[in-house]
């Protein structure tokens, strides 16, 4: 049987109870009990959004209990640092259809509730539950109960199965400026060719762990390659996400990331403490699982693995090439355009025939305002140059050009030939141009006829080019007098006749009130 | 005389093209029988294609000043107005010049003086917009005096069109037509127009909102003006106007005549109608600086500052025009009063006489807020100091009348 505490009371007979400064009776320890481990995992859900969960971790205890009568349960001891703490813990134990108490060692009595609300003490401590190595004290009895094993807290938690949550696969900018993607080690590489044709920052490492295969050797070790993401366009996370080998993770702590597209039950954030600072933890959806990953991690930048090609000239014919420098021809083998198989570059620009500039003209009429957002126009002799903004796509028309080197522009696909530096291409190009007057210019090697330049002052934005001219006339200005207009009024005098006032009444009209 | 003419013919030859446009038709005067029989029609009187289109036309012209304004019926005191004014225009019909029509013309000008009397005056707003929308055209009324010359004589219709007899084989007769446009002033007698500035006074709002074009038929009074100055919308309408054509011919004569009627008015209307016109004045002088803010040089001289004082309109303070009817005929004419300031610069020295009398006047309430503009209305001052050519005695004496009539 309990008693409520009333105000002001000190004496218990309750060991090892005491109040607190608001008076409330509280022990050392606060106990949670659920009949089912959903509830402790309830209890987990709720209080981690409420408060860290880091404060109670460390001490807290998950026990497994047994009734003398064979019956189950599960307490969940957690420090009582002080009634707020308890407060808390209960009410979130109530919402997971658990009951809190508060003790220090054996006994443990109801925590307080709306109908006592200074706590409870007991009226008679061996009324119960005598035979229990844990005896709970509540409403309406004692009840004794015998531990029948600990379980892990923290490994519950990183056991638990990531949940789905529906749109969350679209991050906004600020998801995207960070993500972690673990490839396969067969796309590796054209991941990378990817992520680098379209100039995104991308860092790489490789990871080893434990492959967990039936089919695996005990201690096998299974690779991939971890590549680190810096602001990912959304078009690009798109097209990575449900690719098979490619897991898209956005990081919640420094050292923990979970796939994007899922979360966590519990609040990874408020219990860091469960994880090492030394390792990586990867939470997956699919395939469900967590990668502990040792470090320390060093990335590497991703460009560096691009494939480079090595020219086909034979070194002994450039020996001799180079041994016989007494010819004054000059470098007289002509810049031409021949197909490669290289990686393709970004492209940056397309070159709209006149011929198609109709269909430019219906395309920009379908477009959002948003993808003509990017682009710049040049009208020329020889077609419509159409230059984006590296974050946007190509307009899909017409030549679709990549940049060779700053400035200069060549057809997809295509490669110049002789293949010295690109930028002693450039270079060349400005001697034989000339500086730039006023600006910078592009260069344009189309796949027919010569190449030619724009100026960079030419490009206008499409969007305002798309517009063509409004014929709009001046409206000459006029003051507007508080007068209505219409046709001039003129006096015309009709014949009256000689006798016109003859007989005119002078009677008075009444006035009118 | 015309006899038993319906009020349908009445409104179709004269009224609606009063304020639709058009020819007046003007025969011999109606008389009051004439128009009891009116009032009685017009009681009863349905929507007709000419009610609809007189209305519709001083809709265009109320809701140039009141955009919600609502349709305008014809009502009792618009038929009277619309009678006299017939009536100054039939009696300078030239076939009713003659000595021997003196006896009837006096008649007829005593009967219309009853009319006018009779007319409630124009103090609410709807009444103000509504007399406004009779008489807004009032000052385009003209009259095509045809000059016909021939070999042997000439002769001049007066508002009538010449006959085509006098017009034929005009090569072998010489016949030579000259078509030459008389304002109204210029047409009408000395009664009609007493007449006419009758009627004008009757619509305090026209009166001001067409002060420049109006002038030589009614002079700028202030009197009666107050209900259209404390209305703000009325007011705004008033000031937009006289300032709207951006310091052209017509807003530095209104600017003139205003504080020429200012000054006349000191001593002569009630101290609350003075407060008001007063207030209206310096408003429209913070308007003028408010207006300039957007100048380079903030402190320069002002354009229209110098039209004004340059304008020939002296300021005659005391002067009283002799356009007020009084049964025994026109009033004597008094000499001129030396001016107070050149041309109309009295008009920016308004809010400097005030401001020692009633300093609330004396700025517009929030133009000190605006850095821009008060610096305009500073260099308005030193430029009217500068170039007004201020008698400074006069002033002085203008000031004391100001303060013995704001109390």
């Amino acid at each position: 049987m309990l008693e409520r505490v009333t105000v002001g009371q000190t004496r218990f007979a309750m060991p090892g109870i005491a109040p607190d400064s608001r008076g409330i009776a509280i022990g050392k320890h606060g106990l949670c009990l659920f009949p089912t481990l959903e509830g402790v995992v309830g209890w987990l859900r709720l209080y981690a959004d409420e408060d860290s969960l880091d404060e109670i971790l460390p001490t807290a205890k998950l026990t497994r209990l047994a009734t003398p009568l064979g019956g189950r349960a599960l307490a969940l001891t957690i420090p009582a640092g002080s009634s707020y703490v308890l407060d808390r813990a209960a009410r979130c134990a109530k919402l997971a259809g658990g009951q809190t108490f508060t003790g220090t060692s054996r006994h443990f009595v109801r925590y307080r509730d709306e109908r006592s609300p200074y706590g409870y003490d007991v009226v008679d401590l061996g009324g119960g539950g005598a035979g229990g190595e844990l005896v709970l004290h509540g409403e309406e009895s004692s009840g004794g109960y015998h531990p029948a094993g600990d379980l892990d807290l923290a490994q519950l938690i990183l056991r638990l199965s990531l949940r789905r949550v529906p749109g969350g696969e679209r991050l906004d900018g600020e998801g995207r400026a960070r993500l972690l993607l673990t490839v396969a080690p067969g796309l590796a590489h054209g991941l990378i060719r990817y992520l680098v044709r379209n100039r995104v920052d991308a860092e790489v490492t490789q990871v080893v762990r434990e492959k967990r295969s039936a089919f695996a050797k005990p201690g096998e070790l299974d690779s991939y390659l971890l590549v680190r993401v810096a602001d990912l366009p959304e078009r690009l996370l798109a097209g990575l996400r449900g690719v098979p080998g490619v897991s898209i993770l956005r990081p919640i702590l420094e050292h923990v990331a979970v796939q994007v597209g899922y979360a966590h039950p519990v609040q990874l954030a408020s219990c860091a403490s469960l994880f090492d600072r030394g390792k990586l933890f990867l939470f997956l959806g699919d395939p469900e699982r967590l990668d502990e990953l040792a470090g320390p991690f060093t990335f590497s930048a991703a460009d560096r693995l691009l494939p480079l090609s090595l020219p086909d000239t034979p070194a002994l014919e450039r020996t001799q090439a180079r041994a016989a420098p007494a010819e004054p021809d000059p470098i007289g083998i002509p810049v031409r355009l021949v197909p490669t198989l290289a990686a393709p570059r970004r492209v940056v620009a397309t070159l709209v025939g006149w011929d198609e500039a109709s269909r430019l003209k219906k395309l920009v009429y379908a477009l959002p305002p948003i993808l003509l957002r990017g682009h710049q126009v040049a009208a020329t002799e020889r077609g419509l140059l159409l230059v984006c903004q590296p974050s946007v796509d190509i307009v899909p028309l017409g030549t679709l050009m990549t940049e060779a080197a700053p400035g200069l522009l060549i057809p997809l696909g295509m490669d110049l030939v002789p293949r010295v530096a690109t930028e002693v291409i450039a270079a060349a190009l400005a001697y034989k141009l000339g500086a730039p007057g006023g600006g910078s210019r592009i260069t344009v090697f189309p796949h027919d006829g010569s190449p030619f330049f724009v100026p960079t002052s030419a490009l206008a934005p499409l969007e305002r080019r798309a517009v063509a001219e409004i014929p709009i006339a001046e409206a000459p200005l006029q003051p507007v007098a508080i007068a209505a207009d219409g046709p001039g009024i003129e006096i015309k005098n009709v014949d009256v006749g000689a006798f016109s006032l003859w007989g005119y009444s002078v009677k008075v009209a009444k006035p009118k009130s | 005389m015309s006899d038993g003419l319906p009020l349908e013919v009445f409104l179709k030859s004269f009224l609606a093209p009063l304020v639709a446009g058009g020819e007046l038709v003007i025969g011999p005067p109606f008389r009051p029988s004439d128009l009891e029989r009116w009032e009685l029609e017009l009681g009863v009187l349905g929507d007709s294609d000419e009610t609809d289109r007189i209305a519709a036309a001083r809709a265009r012209v109320a809701r140039l000043i009141l955009p919600r304004a609502e349709r305008i019926e014809l009502s009792v005191d618009d038929l009277r107005l619309a009678v006299v004014l017939h009536a100054a225009m039939a009696l300078a019909h030239p076939e009713v010049a003659g000595w021997s029509f003196s006896r009837a013309r006096k008649r007829i000008v005593s009967a219309c003086r009853r009319m006018l009397g009779t007319v409630a005056p124009a103090t609410d707003r709807a009444t103000l917009v509504a007399r406004h929308s009779l008489l807004a055209r009032l000052a385009e009324v003209e009259r095509i005096d045809t000059r016909v010359a021939w070999w042997t004589g000439s002769a001049t219709f007066r508002g009538q069109a010449p006959p085509p007899r006098l017009l034929r084989w005009q090569a072998v007769r010489r016949v030579r037509q000259q078509r030459v446009p008389q304002a109204l002033d210029e047409v009408l007698t000395d009664d009609g127009r007493m007449l006419v500035a009758g009627v004008l006074r009757t619509s305090p709002l026209t009166a001001l909102l067409r002060a420049a074009e109006l002038a030589p038929l009614l002079a700028l009074d202030w009197r009666g003006a107050e209900g259209v100055l404390r209305d703000q919308e009325l007011a705004r309408a008033v000031a937009y106007e006289w300032l709207g054509d951006h310091g052209g011919d017509a807003t530095v004569r209104r600017l003139t005549l205003a504080a020429r009627a200012w000054a006349e008015a000191i001593g002569r209307v009630p101290s609350d109608v003075l407060k008001t016109v007063t207030a209206f004045l310096v408003h429209l002088g913070g308007l003028v600086a408010l207006g300039e803010s957007g100048m380079t040089e903030l402190d320069g001289p002002s354009a229209l500052v110098a039209k004004v004082v340059a304008a020939e309109a002296p300021v005659s303070v005391g002067l009283r025009e002799a356009t007020t009817p009084t049964p025994s005929g026109p009033s004597k004419q008094l000499p001129p009063a030396p001016p107070i300031a050149s041309g109309g610069a009295l008009f920016f020295l308004v809010p400097t006489l005030v401001g020692e009398v009633a300093p609330a006047l004396a700025m517009p309430p929030g133009l000190a807020d605006d850095a821009k503009s008060a610096r305009r209305w500073a260099a308005h001052r030193a430029q009217v100091k500068e170039q007004g050519g201020i008698d400074e005695g006069r002033l002085a004496s203008l000031q004391a009348s100001l303060r013995a009539a704001l109390g």
